[in-house]
């Protein structure tokens, strides 16, 4: 039996973490871990939270990562709380040995300040375990383990996720998009200012609303995860999709028969 | 700065290669077993009694002593102190030695130690002999037999050779020449007695066992010392964690005591049971007063705990923990503890408050070296706290 490799990848959210889920299992063959304690893979035993915790919020969420594997690596992908990534992974890497790791990646998002900003904050944050981890968003250094950092939604313009899944489902869903922006477009900038909106939540309402249309009641992850936001087809359509799928299969030394079509 | 701020085992016992760096007020040592912590304890308290070589051999049996009248010999207890080579066993030709070497850095002077063995066989009178006769002739016994037990025969000793590196003065030590060299035989049927114990360099330090408390030799000396400190109306506090109906510890001649052999015992007056000898208590006051006791004793020196929790309630871990810390700070004793216990760890996080107040060093044991995982207050309280992380293994 092939010796398993290891991978870590921080997100900021669910979203991230159900998009990344998605492009490993659909385009990069990897298997999703079903959850079973009794299977999972030892090396991931630390990353599996105790409840309840000592913070004294039962309704906090915890912070199990999302697991899948191939026959040679298994890759842990670590959801922080948003801002606290960068602390609560530093924790997390303190307590294991960073080193044993393939590969360490982030994926975030470039919300609040541009995709060099992002990458520069990255960057030092991950200094004390990773001298070498980028500082420029996009890059993938080959080190030992093999570190990268992609900022969403293309490692140069400002957005989130939803900025790319608007690509996305203009490619898989037009019709329902081209609806879904009609209907967004109802609502004035009077009642947008009153709502409160921020920068980027005109795209994260047109996913949400067809994302709740193509599964009434359920969460965008669920989407993400069972609909065909991210398949074969956005991949090769889409630019910014098959860039963070390459940039993930190069992270990750992928060898596949569907890797090679990217 | 810390008596200790790190401390590097090179070789000591089975463990190679092992720093403990950014030491803390409260160090807590855990890991698997077999991973090394109790030897840590162990290697702390030979580093810092270098010249006191009864302190060594103390260390060196401290496993055994719920075993007190089947304790190995002097010598083999001295030698596994050093770490085990299995070169040895491929080359009969050669004589067996032994090197350990350890390293630290703080206010304590020496910077370090190196000792080394060689296992040597001489022509001597055997020591327990030559005493006998002593015995024998002061009482006019035969002489013949005396003549007969005065021949020397083959006995096997070991040159130990110590070199001490240590800051003299208002010089540094630039790990450029021993400071200190001492050379010593002993040899296999030496009485302890007669061990070389120079309390030269010596920085005071004390190991409580997981059953030392039920050891009570030098109880009643402890507490003597306590009560001149002022400790005891402390210590009866800590011990009202454990039992709230303590009233007081005296110490007291036992009614049936001879008056030509005085032996007077620890008490402690009970608000049900009156006066009771402590023996009479449960272990987990007989712990908590036997690590006070030791703490006190310790003052601006070194307290070794193996497995901290052992007797003590979980109800009552965090109170009596915020108790040991306060005083370890008060009294400047540096504190390394062992542990298995998640509760411990947690109720220790509770107990103290800053960076470096309380440090967790994880032991694991790779092949050539022990990898050390440190985690600060800060960050182990976010492990514990806020991640729900298993932080002992």
């Amino acid at each position: 039996m092939v010796d398993r490799r290891y991978a870590l990848i921080g997100v900021e959210g669910n979203h991230d973490q159900a998009f990344l889920c998605k492009i490993l299992h659909k385009c990069l063959g990897f298997s999703k871990f079903d959850g079973k304690i009794s299977e999972l893979d030892t090396f991931w035993r630390k990353f599996v939270p105790i409840f309840p915790s000592d913070s004294g919020r039962l309704y906090m969420r915890l912070d199990t990562p999302s697991i899948l594997h191939t026959n040679e690596i298994s890759v842990a992908i670590y959801a922080g709380e948003g801002s606290k990534l960068v602390t609560n992974l530093s924790a997390k890497l303190s307590d294991i040995d960073p080193s044993a790791l393939l590969a360490f990646g982030i994926v975030a998002d470039a919300d609040k300040h541009s995709p060099d900003k992002v990458a520069e904050n990255y960057h030092a944050g991950f200094n004390e375990f990773f001298p070498d981890f980028p500082s420029k968003p996009g890059v993938l250094t080959e080190s030992s383990p093999r570190l990268g950092l992609y900022v969403l939604p293309d490692n140069s313009n400002q957005g989130v996720l939803d900025t790319l899944l608007y690509h996305c489902g203009k490619s898989a869903y037009p019709e329902f998009m081209q609806r879904a922006e009609s209907y967004i477009d109802q609502f004035s900038q009077e009642e947008i200012q009153g709502i409160g909106w921020k920068p980027f939540d005109r795209e994260k309402a047109i996913i949400a609303t067809v994302a709740s249309v193509l599964k009434p009641g359920k969460t965008n992850t669920v989407s993400i995860t069972d609909n065909n936001w991210v398949c074969s087809e956005t991949v090769a359509a889409i630019p910014e999709l098959n860039s963070i799928t390459s940039f993930l299969n190069e992270l990750l030394a992928v060898k596949t028969a569907d890797s090679t079509a990217l | 700065m810390r008596k200790l701020e790190s401390i590097h085992f090179h070789q000591f016992r089975g463990i190679r290669d092992l720093h403990l760096e950014n030491l803390g007020q409260v160090n807590l040592l855990v890991g698997i077993n077999n991973s090394g912590k109790t030897s840590v304890l162990e290697g702390l308290s030979i580093y810092c009694h270098p010249l006191d070589l009864r302190e060594w051999l103390k260390i060196a049996r401290q496993r055994e002593q719920e075993n007190r009248f089947n304790q190995a010999p002097i010598l083999d207890s001295i030698q596994w102190l050093f770490p085990k080579l299995l070169s040895h066993e491929d080359k009969d030709d050669q004589p067996e030695t032994g090197m350990l070497i350890i390293e630290g850095n703080g206010s304590y002077p020496v910077k370090k130690l190196q000792a080394s063995y060689e296992v040597i066989e001489g022509l001597r009178i055997s020591e327990r002999k030559r005493r006998r006769n002593s015995v024998h002739s002061e009482q006019g016994d035969v002489q013949i037999e005396q003549d007969e037990d005065e021949v020397p025969e083959i006995h096997k000793g070991i040159d130990l050779h110590l070199e001490i590196y240590a800051d003299s003065g208002q010089l540094t030590f630039l790990d450029a020449t021993p400071t200190l060299i001492q050379d010593f035989q002993l040899w296999e049927d030496d009485y302890t007695g007669k061990l070389p114990s120079s309390g030269h360099l010596n920085l005071k330090t004390s190991i409580v066992t997981p059953s030392s408390h039920r050891s009570e030799i030098n109880q009643v000396k402890l507490l003597s010392g306590a009560s001149f400190q002022n400790f005891k109306v402390d210590i009866i506090s800590l011990l009202q964690q454990i039992d709230p109906g303590i009233i007081d510890i005296e110490i007291l001649l036992p009614p049936d005591s001879i008056a030509s052999r005085p032996n007077p015992n620890t008490y402690i007056r009970h608000e049900k049971s009156g006066l009771a000898p402590l023996s009479t208590f449960g272990d987990g006051v007989r712990r908590l007063l036997h690590i006070a006791l030791k703490l006190a004793s310790v003052r601006g020196g070194i307290l070794l705990i193996d497995e901290l929790e052992v007797t003590i309630h979980t109800e009552a871990l965090q109170e009596s923990f915020k108790w040991l810390v306060q005083w370890c700070k008060q009294l400047d004793v540096q504190l390394f503890a062992t542990t298995h216990s998640l509760e411990a760890v947690d109720a220790l996080i509770k107990a103290t408050e800053s960076e470096s107040d309380l440090v967790l060093h994880r032991l694991e044991p790779k092949g050539t070296h022990t990898r050390v995982v440190r985690h600060d207050w800060s960050r182990l309280k976010l492990l514990r706290e806020e991640l729900g992380q298993e932080v002992r293994w």
